[in-house]
């Protein structure tokens, strides 16, 4: 521990020659590019079958089922995949290996690790994505439906012309948000892999906490915190103005 | 106290202006909790983060 | 959708037309049944597992129902760490902050909804404004501001920041602008002030959106990590998210039963509660969006 002093931009400027920072911030593009399709497809895609008719008992069912893991909190979810993930004794290996595979190095390989990351966050957070497209669905009024099967529309086409222009206004609000959640991920590297191995599944906000909780330097840690800010706020801006190519508010 | 004809206490009124500033007054004080908050926990730690950017060590 | 064809070569009913055997109804369900076991099952291995004796804990292929059911690794859990404590002190944090927010929200949201005062526009810009500064961004110089305070270590340190929230207030005043002006107008005529408007019409007249925040707060403070970990030190001070790491750092991965033990009673409040109020907590969750 030192005493603070001034140093103008030396933080800044230590950004760009910090090895391992480069890394981080791919590691973390990586994994919010991963993350971020994988919810949205699968919570579009579950969406639509809930959106089925059915009895309301069942819909309910499954609605709760989704939807639970998502209220519990990050670290209980990380912490039953870190035992689901294990490599001889964990559940997923052993059903794997029933079906044929090798077993995987889950936790500890540098090819696997980032993948056991984005399948423990999709298992939490895509019951959220089915419900808010589900009640994005559900504002349709059922006359669009009815007025395209008179004209003779197959399923794919009222989804592809109805649902998901009517829909994009949805897409865009979770698009953003689980863009900039994606990008702070912390929680579930930090338990199940805690960066590793190596520095191959260490993201931004990790080695933020890395850099001012473990080794104090506070300023590094701001300076590089302030670079995120930064990046999600463009991201943020370039989202909304690209969305009006294509977000249909009816 | 013999001779008052009529003794009435006056209704209480109040200026339209008057209600407008206490209404003023009134609102400054309901945000004043969240204005606070606001300048305490968000404001100035972005403005002090910036700050500490540009330090190093301990603070 | 092949049957579809070879039934509709009947001859035509007096109904418009016998229902083909539904197929696809049958493989949706199956689908999301399917999907519904893959979020239930680890639940349930991780409760059987906290119920089970420690040398079965890992017997593969899992188990769904202990062999022999013992509360030793309960047990094992309080031997090992102030489980209780962490426990009352998320529960302390959660119904504090809660109800904090509740009262600093609604008043503010009262005024920026209800009453008309100079620069009420740009203070309800400013304070949205902080909508778009994500917590981890501010989490240094917070750490240093709680620090010169003297208040790392203490519960104030997470109480005193989560007392505001700038979205709820937006969330708040959003719901107040709806209410009518009408019964208001009354009351005014009645010679009653803003505070008797405020307690007595608005409130009592916006339970569904106060439910939402307190809903939101709740589970938020409920699940936050990254806070507690940064500014208490002190086990008997940590809360549960931190105190499940604690633990789980001095067992390292091979106890399973002891760290379920622990994970199943940081789990079923929620289950319990959750089922209780699921047509409360999902609208609440999906109406506005927020991640707990």
């Amino acid at each position: 521990m030192t005493a603070p002093k001034y140093v103008g931009l030396e933080n800044y400027q230590k950004i760009f020659s910090d090895v391992r920072i480069g890394n981080v911030y791919l590691t973390t593009i990586r994994l919010t590019a991963m993350i971020v399709p994988c919810n949205m497809t699968l919570g579009l895609a579950l969406a639509v079958l809930l959106d089925r008719k059915m009895p309301t008992i069942i819909r309910n069912f499954f609605k709760v089922s989704y939807f639970f893991p998502f209220v519990v909190s990050g670290v209980a979810v990380s912490i039953i995949w870190t035992f689901l993930f294990h490599r001889d004794l964990g559940p997923i290996n052993y059903y794997l290996g029933l079906i044929g595979f090798e077993r995987i190095y889950w936790l500890n390989s540098s090819t696997y690790s980032p993948l056991a990351i984005v399948i423990a966050d999709v298992w939490k957070n895509v019951g959220f994505y089915v419900l808010v497209f589900l009640g994005g669905m559900q504002a349709i009024s059922r006359d669009f439906y009815e007025s395209a099967e008179v004209d003779g529309a197959t399923a794919w086409q009222q989804f592809r012309h109805i649902t998901l222009p009517l829909l994009s206004p949805t897409i865009l609000f979770l698009m953003v948000i689980s863009v900039i959640g994606a990008l702070q991920i912390f929680e579930q590297p930090q338990i199940l892999t805690n960066g590793g191995p190596g520095d191959a599944t260490r993201t931004i906000v990790m080695y933020i906490y890395e850099q001012g909780f473990r080794f104090f330097d506070m300023g590094y840690a701001s300076a590089i915190a302030f670079t995120l800010f930064i990046i999600i706020l463009v991201l943020t801006i370039i989202q909304f103005a690209l969305s009006r190519r294509w977000v249909f508010y009816s | 106290m013999n001779n008052v004809t009529a003794i009435r206490t006056a209704p209480k009124t109040i200026t339209y202006q008057a209600m407008k500033r206490r209404e003023i007054f009134a609102a400054y004080g309901l945000i004043l909790p969240t204005l606070i908050g606001f300048v305490v926990f968000i404001a100035i730690p972005v403005v002090s983060g910036l700050a500490i950017s540009c330090m190093t060590g301990t603070c | 959708m092949s049957t579809k064809a070879s039934v509709q070569i009947l001859p035509p009913a007096v109904k418009t037309s016998r229902k083909p055997f539904p197929w696809t109804t049958l493989i949706v369900l199956a689908i999301l049944g399917f999907g519904a076991v893959l979020m239930i099952a680890p639940f349930l291995w991780i409760i059987q597992s906290a119920f089970g004796e420690t040398r079965e804990a890992f017997v593969l292929p899992p188990r769904w129902l202990p062999a022999h059911p013992t509360l030793k690794n309960f047990q094992d859990v309080f031997d090992q760490v102030p489980y209780h404590l962490f426990m009352f002190n998320s529960l302390k944090l959660a119904v504090l902050v809660t109800l904090g927010q509740l009262i600093t929200c609604s008043m503010a949201a009262f005024a920026f909804a209800r009453l008309q005062f100079p620069g009420k526009n740009i203070l309800f810009f400013v304070l949205l404004s902080a909508l778009m500064v994500p917590g981890q961004i501010t989490i240094v110089p917070l750490f240093v501001m709680i620090r010169q305070l003297g208040l790392y270590n203490t519960h104030a340190a997470l109480i005193l920041p989560g007392l505001i929230n700038p979205f709820g207030v937006f969330l708040l005043r959003q719901y107040f602008i709806t209410i009518p002006t009408d019964l208001e107008d009354a009351a005014r005529v009645d010679g009653a002030n803003v505070f008797t408007i405020y307690l007595r019409i608005i409130l009592p007249l916006s339970g569904p959106v106060l439910t939402t925040l307190a809903i939101l707060t709740f589970v938020g403070v409920w699940n936050q990590y990254f806070f507690p970990l940064v500014v208490i030190n002190e086990p008997k001070l940590q809360v549960i998210t931190v105190g499940l790491t604690l633990l789980r750092g001095q067992f390292g991965a091979g106890a399973l039963g002891t760290i379920a033990a622990a994970l199943t009673m940081a789990i079923v409040p929620v289950l319990i509660v959750f089922l209780l109020l699921q047509k409360y907590i999902i609208k609440s969750i999906v109406s506005t969006g927020l991640k707990g």
